[in-house]
This record gives structure tokens, sequence and C-alpha cells, in this order.
């Protein structure tokens, strides 16, 4: 993959920054941060509740609802500020160019009609120029490619009547539908059992090469990535610690967070005398960050400047950043800057 | 029986009769024939996924739910139909709601205390309070906790309170039902170091269940699968995680995604959009209908738990 193709850029999240003003103060939700997902490539954001990672997700598409407050920012999408959009406007492209998966499937239907109906009524929203006949027809065939053997027979029933996996296929599936070219994902597979899991994430990852569609993909689950992403951001307390390539990660991660929530994954392959690791403390509360590192509380690594200062983003290697102070060292040092 | 044995259990049943959406009646067998002992200080972590019923298990063996049938034998004592309120003390249990199993009414201070007054009657106001302080501590919360209501806590603080809630009693046994299913990772990780310190400092018990396979790994000693209502295999974490017998347990984990990029994942999932899969067949293995290995004879002969190898058995027809 060529690294360096400008054009290749999908969506271009630059800046954004997000709050909630609620009645306890102010709570600064996403701090500027900024990602690039290209054509065709898989970028999962990771964190932990509260991260910012889902309401980051959200502005995409114009889904934040007041007391959520955009305060700055873009996000281009194939070159176009999609931030400001009317409503009308981000309509246009949700569903057709950018679609949206979610945790709870069950929540995303209207229980009271057939999923044909629903699946048929997305084809027709955005596509003005189909008939009835031809949206059951283009729902059927995205109800196999998902892995559903009877898909006539399902358009029939009711969500009600779905266990989660099976629910969840078919948003997926719905979310297909128009071919879109960024597909969000938002945690789909976290309420799943892991069997299901496993064969949801292989669906997802068939469809993605398929159709070359781009994901963003939201999770907390560092497995996953592992498995599905090309490139990861790590996201604490509403902004972005770490970025790079996969193989970056995870056989380089150089921001202390990312190494920690890395260890906490249990695993099926350590010893089972090792201690499962974890961090002490609670994820930052974002109403009460400090002037320092977002990660100096809980980090075992953190000094005096942690706890004063933001650290600045290093660049490690092509596409690898971290913001750390540990990191900032090197590189001040390699460039002649005075250390702190 | 054995002497080491805290729990037996003997052949437990409970089904549910429910009526389905479209009216239709239905007896769900969630728990269809489970023997399984738990020895004194070690961790059994019951595994599987939805419907499995490891939950209704847990809930039974206490008495929560009656057994239809089948015999709970808690110390030698045969409990299955005996007034529990002299075992209450004795076998506790921690929630996967954190928040859900908390009186949202109450604060910390006295959702710890309740059962403590209750069981020790004698202690006096100040030596109570003395043992909540202590209680609240040693879950990794703070005095100035007690007096706050759950809601002013995270998913992982509210399952503490639910463990300081337990202990507070002096337990011998506690089921512990998917108590970190809910929480963020971090969470669990914090929550599983947790229990395991308690069980050293405590000398407690533990029925440990999850879906989780490699969480319930780490805490375990042995570890029991369920499958649709059935044991069907049953070993020492290790011989269960790394020599799997059953084909269901060999799914479960290679469904584990593996924290490594270059990791491949070998296996092709099958999945299943007929509901009456996930049902109970009428005759043969459970599993059989989306069982690689399948083989005549599991469509027609449901197979029994035998040992496969010392402390390690399955049911399984093809081994």
């Amino acid at each position: 993959m060529d690294k360096d193709s400008m054009s290749d850029i999908l969506l271009d999240v630059r800046e954004l920054d997000v709050s909630f003003d609620t009645h306890t103060g102010k709570l600064h939700a996403v701090n500027k941060i900024s990602y690039a997902v290209r054509e065709g490539e898989v970028m999962g954001l990771v964190g932990e509740s509260g991260s910012g990672k889902t309401v980051s997700s959200y502005s995409i598409l114009g889904l934040l609802k007041p007391p959520a407050v955009i305060n700055g920012g873009r996000v281009l999408y194939k070159g176009r500020d999609i931030l400001g959009l009317s409503n009308k406007e981000a309509a246009a492209i949700r569903g057709r160019e950018i679609s949206m998966i979610f945790q709870n499937p069950m929540s995303c239907f209207d229980p009271v009609f057939t999923i044909g109906s629903q699946m048929t009524e997305t084809v027709l929203a955005n596509d003005k120029t189909a008939s009835k006949a031809e949206a059951a027809a283009r729902s059927i065939d995205m109800l196999r490619e998902v892995s559903i053997r009877n898909p006539g027979q399902l358009m029939r029933r009711y969500s009600y009547e779905l266990s989660g996996g099976m629910l969840q296929r078919v948003m997926i599936a719905m979310a297909l539908l128009c071919k879109p070219k960024l597909l969000i994902a938002d945690e789909p597979t976290t309420a799943l059992d892991v069997t299901i899991q496993a064969a949801i994430i292989q669906i997802l990852k068939k469809l993605q090469k398929q159709h070359n569609m781009a994901m963003l993909y939201i999770t907390h689950n560092f497995g996953i990535v592992a498995e599905i992403c090309d490139r990861v951001s790590v996201m604490c307390g509403g902004y972005i610690v770490e970025q790079g390539s996969t193989d970056d990660i995870f056989y380089s991660s150089a921001h202390p967070y990312t190494q920690l929530l890395m260890k906490m994954v249990p695993r099926m392959d350590t010893p089972l005398s090792e201690p499962l690791p974890y961090i002490e403390g609670l994820p930052s509360d974002p109403t009460a960050l400090g002037e320092g590192c977002v990660f100096c509380t809980r980090c075992p690594y953190s000094r005096d400047i942690c706890r004063e200062k933001k650290p600045p983003e290093v660049s490690l290697a092509p596409g690898h950043t971290a913001s750390c102070w540990l990191r900032a060292d090197n590189a001040s040092a390699e460039s002649g800057r005075p250390s702190v | 029986m054995n002497a080491g044995d805290l729990l037996v259990v003997e052949n437990l049943k409970k089904s549910y009769k429910v009526r389905d959406k479209t009216g239709r009646r239905m007896l769900i067998k969630a728990v269809d024939g489970v023997s399984l002992a738990v020895l004194r200080g070690e961790t059994l972590g019951l595994v599987g996924e939805s419907g499995c019923g490891k939950s209704t298990f847990g809930r039974t063996i206490l008495r929560l739910t009656e057994p239809d049938s089948g015999r709970i034998i808690y110390d030698g004592a045969d409990i299955t139909r005996a007034d529990m309120r002299p075992y209450r003390r004795r076998m506790q249990i921690v929630f996967q709601d954190p928040y859900g199993s908390l009186d949202p009414r109450s604060r910390v201070y006295n959702i710890v205390e309740e059962g403590l007054r209750a069981n020790f009657p004698k202690y006096s106001a100040d030596r109570l309070r003395e043992i909540v302080m202590e209680l609240l501590e040693s879950v990794g919360l703070e005095a100035s906790h007690a007096y706050r209501y759950p809601h002013e806590f995270s998913g992982g603080q509210q399952q503490r309170i639910g463990i300081a809630r337990a202990i507070a009693v002096e337990p011998e046994f506690i089921v512990c039902d998917e108590p970190v299913s809910a929480l963020d990772v971090s969470y669990q990780a914090q929550i599983i170091s947790l229990l395991k310190r308690l069980q050293d400092t405590l000398s407690l018990t533990y029925l440990f269940i999850s879906h989780d396979l490699s969480v319930v790994r780490y805490i375990s000693d042995r570890i029991g699968v369920m499958y649709l209502g059935k044991l069907i295999e049953l070993g020492t974490s290790e011989e269960v995680t790394l020599y799997p017998a059953h084909q269901y347990t060999k799914a479960l984990l290679h469904a584990v995604p593996a924290a490594d990029p270059r990791a491949g994942r070998a296996k092709v999932y099958k999945l299943t959009d007929d509901i009456e899969d996930l049902s109970i067949p009428e005759k043969g293995c459970r599993y059989c209908r989306l069982c690689e290995k399948a083989a005549p004879v599991c469509f027609e002969e449901e197979p029994i738990l035998r040992e496969v190898a010392p402390g390690h058995s399955c049911a399984c027809h093809i081994l």
C-alpha cells in the first residue's frame, strides 16, 4: 500500500473537538483529534469506555445531538467538509456513501415492521430509481452475502424473532445495501457470543475486501483489531495517544497506555501461572482533566513533566506517532533541541 | 462424594415453560441433567455461550430458583429442598449486572451492612461500621465512598460494592455469575485480580460462570463447558484449554481472537439461521448439527460424559 499517496484518503478527520455541556461542567469528550482513513482501508479506533471513540464517530455522520457541541475541526469526506452539513445534506451521505452499524442490533429495527419492509425501505430511500421488486431482490442478495441461508423467509420475519447474531448480520446487510464507500462499525460484536463474533468478523472481512470498502472499526478488543484492522488509533480520555499500522501497534508500540491495554487482554497462550496485568485506577474522568498528559495519573512511567504539560506528538516511523514525553526525549535529542 | 467436596450436584434439571412470541407453548430445558462437584478452596469455571444454562445452574444450586429434579449437597448436607436460611450466609453470589444488583435508593454503607446486621445481630453499631469500612478497603474502595449512592460509581466500582456485600457475611462459597462481562476490559483485569486475592485471604471457593474462556482460564482451577443444558466437557484449566476434547470446546477456543496480527484464523465458522438449529434436537448429540466431525451415531444417540484422560471427561462419540 502506498502510504504517501494523498489522493487515496477517503475520510480525513482534522482537529475534531467535541464537548458536552452538562450541569456538572463541560465534558470534553473529543480533544482535537486527527486521523485519516484511505479507500479500502480498515482503521481501528481503540480505547476504554469514555475515551471518545464513539462520540467522534457519531459526529462524522451528524448524529450528535445537544448537549453535544462541536467546538471545532473538520471532517473531510472525499475532500469535502461534511461536519457543518444540514440534516438534509448529511442524510444524502448517510447510508449511501457512509454507513454505520451499531453495538445493539435490536434497537436499530422497528419491531412492528418485517425485516423485508425495513430493508426495501432503505433501498428505496436511497435510490429513487429502484422499484419495489428491485429493492426486494437487492435485499435478498445482500442477505445471502451475509450467509443467511433462507433470505426469502427471513424477509418475512420480525426483528424480535431473531437472535443477536442473526440481527447483526441483517444490520450489516442493511448497511451495505447501497454499497457505501465507508462503513463505521461501533463495537458490532461486543454483545455477541464468541463463536458468533468470530463468524461475523469473517463476514465483515470478506465483504470489506469484496467491495473494497473502507471501515472505521471501533472496539476495545485488541484481538479483533489484530484480525481486521490495517491501521489503529488508540484513544484515551478524548485524545489519540498513539497511531500507526497494525504491525506498528502490535510489534513496536510506543505509548505506555497502548502497551498496558494490550497486556490486559487475557490471552489463551500465556502460561496460567502469570497473573493478569491491570491498570490501577479508573479511566480518566473527562470532566476533570488537568494540564498534563491524559494518562499521567495511571501511567507507571509518569514524571513531573507528564503532569505539568501535554506531551507533543512524536513521529516514530512513517505513519507511526505517539504522544508521550518518554518518546519526546529521544526525538528532541535527535533534533538537537534541549530535552525536558 | 469425596471428603474434599464442598458442593456436589447430581443430575440437576431445571426447565421453564414459556410461550414464544407467536403464542406457541414451549419447554426450555435450561439445565438438563448436570452433575459435578466443586472442591473446597478451588475455582470451578463454568463456560458456555448464551442459552447454555450456566447462569440457571448457578442460581438453582443456590436455590434462588427451584430445581425440577436432582440433588444439591452442600458440605455433606442435602439442601435440595431444605430451608436455606442457615446456608445463605455460607453461600453467596456476585451478579452480572453491577448496577442492577444494587438498590439504587440505598447508600453503599447500608448495602454492605445489611447482610452483616442480619447474620451477626450481636455486633454493636461501632463494630459493624468498623467491619464495613474494612470491607470497602479490601475491595479497593474508600471510606468516603460509603455514603454515596450506586449511580455515582462506575461499573467496575459498582461490582466492587457487590463483591464487598457478598464477602461481608464471611461466606465459604461464592457463585460469580459473569461478574466481569459487563465491564470494560481494564476493569475486568482489576476485578479478576481482586477476586483471586480475596480467595486466598478469605479461603473462598468459587463457581465462576462466564462466556469468556480467556477470562475463565485465568481464575479457574478446573473448567466445565456447557452446551444447551448439558455439561459436555470437564477437566483442569490446562487440560481443557490446551487439550480440548469436545469439538464445541475447540470451536470456543479458536473463536477467541488472538492479539497477534500475524496469527491467521484457520477455522471457518459455520453460521446457522434456522432457529430450530439452536434448539435441542429430538435425539442425538445436541451439537451434531454444527459439529465438523459429526458421524451418523451422533444424530441418533446422545453421548454421555466419560473420562478421556485422568481428571478429564467429555461427552462425545468421536474420540
